[in-house]
């Protein structure tokens, strides 16, 4: 799975709505709580929990995709 | 203006935030601090709390050099509070955030208030770094020091005990310049 289709999934959103440069500072719906649930549709893709810095690197569609391609 | 024991006031463009008095220690500020959901990640949560230990809590602050403002919307509800204990002879600064009414968590409270506290923090108490730290499972407050800058100032590696997991803690900064010029 994408980076983008994480976010999307986990944000309840059509994939189409999530934007390419989206990120923790600049696309709305990516508020604390969206956070939490972008991290945990990470975890339930990796099907194991992120460590700190791997969560801590994650803040737009690069750093996600580059966590999910360490992972894999 | 040096703050002199007195209430202090503080407001932002949705909430307003005060010095927090006994008359605030209501049954549903006492119902949060004993609510796992909201306690998960305060240390609050050993003990069973009770009108009388949070009052204590309340008037452990002496408005000088420790703080504990209460965040209220326009209709004076209690939503949440936030503590500040500082060390004036290193100008620094702890500060604790909890939203208690858990229809404000994802409503952007903690960024927008926190900014008060740090004007007051650099612009009244003159203080140079301001400090908080969260639990490494705790997201949504890294989400938040993230958005709002704050500097990573260490990791404590498997520091705290969080359900049945030892965790690491994060400890994050704010510097009075880095502030002032974001703030800009």
């Amino acid at each position: 799975m994408t980076a983008r289709a994480i976010v999307a999934k986990a944000l309840a959103l059509p994939l189409a709505a999530v934007p390419a440069d989206a990120a923790l500072a600049s696309f709305e719906p990516w508020d604390s709580l969206g956070h939490v649930q972008i991290l945990t549709e990470v975890e339930s893709t990796l099907g194991r929990t992120l460590d700190t810095e791997e969560a801590l690197r994650i803040v737009d569609l690069p750093s996600l995709q580059a966590v999910l391609g360490a992972a894999s | 203006m040096r703050p002199d024991g007195r209430e202090i006031r503080l407001a932002t463009a949705r909430f307003r935030l005060r010095t927090l008095s006994a008359a605030d220690v209501t049954p549903r500020y006492v119902a949060w601090v004993n609510d796992p959901a909201i306690n998960r990640y305060l240390e609050v949560r050993w003990q069973p709390q009770t009108p009388e230990s949070v009052g204590a809590f309340v008037a452990s602050h002496n408005n000088v050099a420790s703080f504990l403002f209460g965040i209220f919307t326009p209709d004076a509800t209690h939503i949440g509070n936030f503590s500040l204990t500082t060390e004036p002879q290193h100008r620094r600064g702890l500060v604790g955030v909890m939203i208690g009414d858990k229809d404000y968590w994802g409503a952007g409270v903690v960024l927008e208030t926190r900014a008060a506290i740090l004007d007051f923090c650099f612009d009244s108490l003159h203080l140079e770094k301001v400090s908080a730290g969260c639990y490494a499972s705790n997201r949504a407050a890294i989400y938040n020091f993230r958005r709002q800058a704050w500097q990573l100032d260490g990791v404590r590696k498997r520091h705290a005990v969080d359900g049945a997991n030892r965790i690491d803690t994060l400890h994050y900064a704010m510097f009075r310049d880095d502030w002032l010029a974001r703030r800009k």
